[in-house]
């Protein structure tokens, strides 16, 4: 499998403010919030922040994984079973 | 009162648009939405009289909540497909969307087996020839693929119907027992049509190699109205819930690694129908109720995503990742679209599948739905990253070269509008679509609770997700060029076993044949030797002595008979 550098881009950094905006405003609300009995520990105030952060190493890592256990042929066009 | 069934309206306008100029059919797919939505609302719920077929009761019409939301949104992104048509030429795939609209639209609202059979069968024919339309490269064996799906789906739901018709004389659309064999059939060819884990690979296939049009028609008008079969027929059944789950997972695994983006779109639709299915499964008034309402907001967004995407398609030849490099240079509409679209399919709060969502979680918030729970909450976050941040971050790669713009035509902008346009006014003022829900639902998506999770879900996720891509990036291997899935072994190792076991069938075939052959020679050369040897009745001692012999029995049996 070939390796090659790849640019980031430029719109990481704002993404990466708007993401943190918005997990900070999230946790923040979260945790503000009365105490409620949850059903599970997903379910309890930072919970969603966990699940977050499992479903992107996932998107990242399984993607790679995926990619090198299913992946068949080169970059270029598509060559359909 | 008029009894038309709305998706008549569509069926008849397929044919009509057929024989219409180039600029009328736009128009015409336009004004044959509006008057099939005239009818629809325009009637109150409840049955049409049944009329007599063959002995067989059949029922053209009948409305209530659950066939009105579903027909509801097929209207709704008919209506958004309708300017996104007039950017090209092809009345032939405007017949086959009409009819592939219409079928769907039909089966929603006839009320018996037969009759949703002919209209479901007719949606599934009409997916295969929007497909064969295409003019992409590979979109004529495509089509034959899907075609063979939908044979075997049309077989087994005619089987089922069968079964069904000769044990209980009754042909109501209504609950089914998936433990019958009747209702085993028909279950096998509804999960056909979701797309279940082995069936999905026709989705994907037939989104991949549909025109621009053809995608976006095809991810409306297909798998849901299987989730709505499966509402009206099998609700509650606990096998649903497994479905929709292994839905989940292998439409997430699917969507983050394939590297091309109509494909990973079906892949990411497939995983959030599984949800419906999911819900389904669960079968309380309110998981019923929010299964109905995310297949409303699944068909609008991922009909924009599709149409998005065929848009960089017609512009830029193909919808992979390497296309999307620069986008925002020469496509900067697209692009900032793009990215709206993006949050929409990942159900970011203030669109229409962040309100139905919170209905899914407060529908799987149980302990015994805890997998369940996760796998909803979970989807966004995957999809917001493929969707959004990884699209966002190729799109708004900085270029040495300026590009010159090469935007999508006006009028495919003005369709994809529209549809973000649904997806954010029902996101943002969401009890119009609850009200018309079956159950009755006071819920407030907006509130802290709701709003706090799925900000921090979507922030955490991304601050991750960049990070991550960010450090991996410098050393980023080179996509492949596809993917194997299911397909992948009936094309495969299934295909060379078939192609054997033919190769080896038409052996046998030949050998038989010419045994037969011999043995046919053989019997008639005995044949001719006897002939020639009673022809010569005084040339042999036996054969004189057999003539007179032959006619004393043939008297001995002509007086037997008289006596």
């Amino acid at each position: 499998m070939s390796k090659r550098r790849a640019k980031p881009g430029g719109a990481v950094g704002p993404l990466m403010v708007v993401c943190g905006a918005g997990a900070l405003a999230g946790l923040a609300l979260d945790f503000m919030q009365p105490a409620q009995p949850a059903f599970w520990i997903g379910a309890a105030p930072g919970g969603a922040a966990a699940l977050g952060a499992a479903a992107a190493v996932f998107a990242v890592i399984g993607a790679r994984l995926v990619a090198m256990v299913l992946g068949r042929g080169k970059d270029g066009s598509d060559a359909d079973a | 009162m008029l009894t038309l069934n709305p998706g008549f309206v569509l069926i008849i306008a397929s044919f009509l648009i057929l024989a219409a100029p180039r600029f009328a059919r736009p128009w015409l797919i336009a004004a044959a939405a509006i008057v099939a939505f005239t009818v629809l609302l325009g009637r109150e719920f409840g049955a049409a009289t049944a009329v007599a077929q063959m002995g067989l009761p059949v029922v053209f019409l009948s409305l209530d909540a659950l066939n009105r939301i579903f027909g509801i949104a097929v209207l709704i992104t008919l209506m958004t497909l309708a300017p996104y048509s007039a950017a090209r030429r092809h009345g032939v795939e405007d017949a086959a969307i009409l009819l592939l609209a219409g079928g769907a639209l039909s089966a929603l609202f006839v009320g018996d087996l037969v009759s949703f059979v002919a209209a479901f069968t007719l949606a599934g024919l009409a997916s295969a020839w929007v497909v064969l339309a295409s003019p992409l490269e590979g979109s004529n064996p495509a089509g034959a693929r899907l075609l063979i799906w939908q044979g075997i789906e049309g077989l087994l739901l005619l089987v089922g119907v069968a079964f069904h018709l000769v044990s209980n004389q009754d042909l109501a659309l209504t609950r089914l027992n998936a433990g019958t064999i009747s209702g085993a059939f028909i279950l096998s060819a509804l999960l056909i049509r979701t797309g279940a884990p082995l069936a999905h690979v026709w989705f994907k296939d037939a989104v991949a190699y549909a025109s621009p049009l053809g995608a976006a028609a095809s991810a409306a008008f297909t798998t849901l109205i299987g989730v709505y079969a499966l509402a009206r027929m099998f609700p509650s059944e606990p096998a649903l819930t497994w479905i929709g789950g292994a839905m989940i997972v292998l439409g997430a695994v699917y969507a983050v690694a394939e590297p091309n983006l109509r494909r990973a779109a079906a892949y990411a639709q497939t995983a959030q129908t599984g949800v419906c299915v999911a819900l389904i499964g669960v079968g309380s008034p309110i998981a019923l109720a929010g299964a109905e309402g995310h297949a409303f907001a699944v068909m609008i967004a991922f009909a924009a995503l599709q149409m998005l995407l065929g848009g960089v398609v017609r512009q830029r030849g193909d919808a992979r990742m390497e296309q999307i490099d620069g986008l925002a240079g020469d496509m900067p509409l697209t692009a900032v679209l793009l990215v709206v679209s993006g949050l929409a399919v990942s159900a970011a709060p203030g669109t229409s599948l962040f309100a139905t969502q919170t209905v899914a979680l407060d529908a799987f918030g149980h302990w015994d739905w805890t997998p369940l729970w996760a796998l909803t909450m979970a989807l966004p976050a995957v999809i917001f990253a493929k969707f959004v941040l990884r699209i966002a971050v190729a799109a708004y790669r900085p270029r040495i070269a300026l590009a010159a713009r090469n935007e999508a035509p006006f009028v495919m902008s003005l369709g994809i509008s529209l549809a973000l346009f649904f997806c954010i006014t029902v996101g943002l003022a969401p009890t119009w679509l609850y009200d018309l829900m079956p159950a009755d639902l006071s819920f407030d998506p907006f509130a802290v609770h709701n709003v706090a999770s799925q900000a921090q879900l979507l922030g955490v996720g991304g601050c991750v997700y960049l990070l991550l891509h960010v450090s991996a990036a410098r050393l980023t291997a080179a996509s492949p060029a596809r993917l194997l899935d299911a397909d992948a072994f009936y094309s495969g190792p299934l295909a060379k076993v078939a192609g054997r076991l033919g190769r080896w069938g038409l052996t046998v075939y030949d050998t038989v044949q010419s045994a037969m052959e011999g043995l046919a020679k053989g019997a008639g050369r005995l044949g001719l030797r006897w002939i020639a040897y009673w022809d010569r009745p005084f040339s042999q001692v036996w054969g004189t002595l057999a003539q007179p012999a032959a006619l004393a029995l043939l008297l001995v049996i002509a007086f037997l008979a008289s006596a």
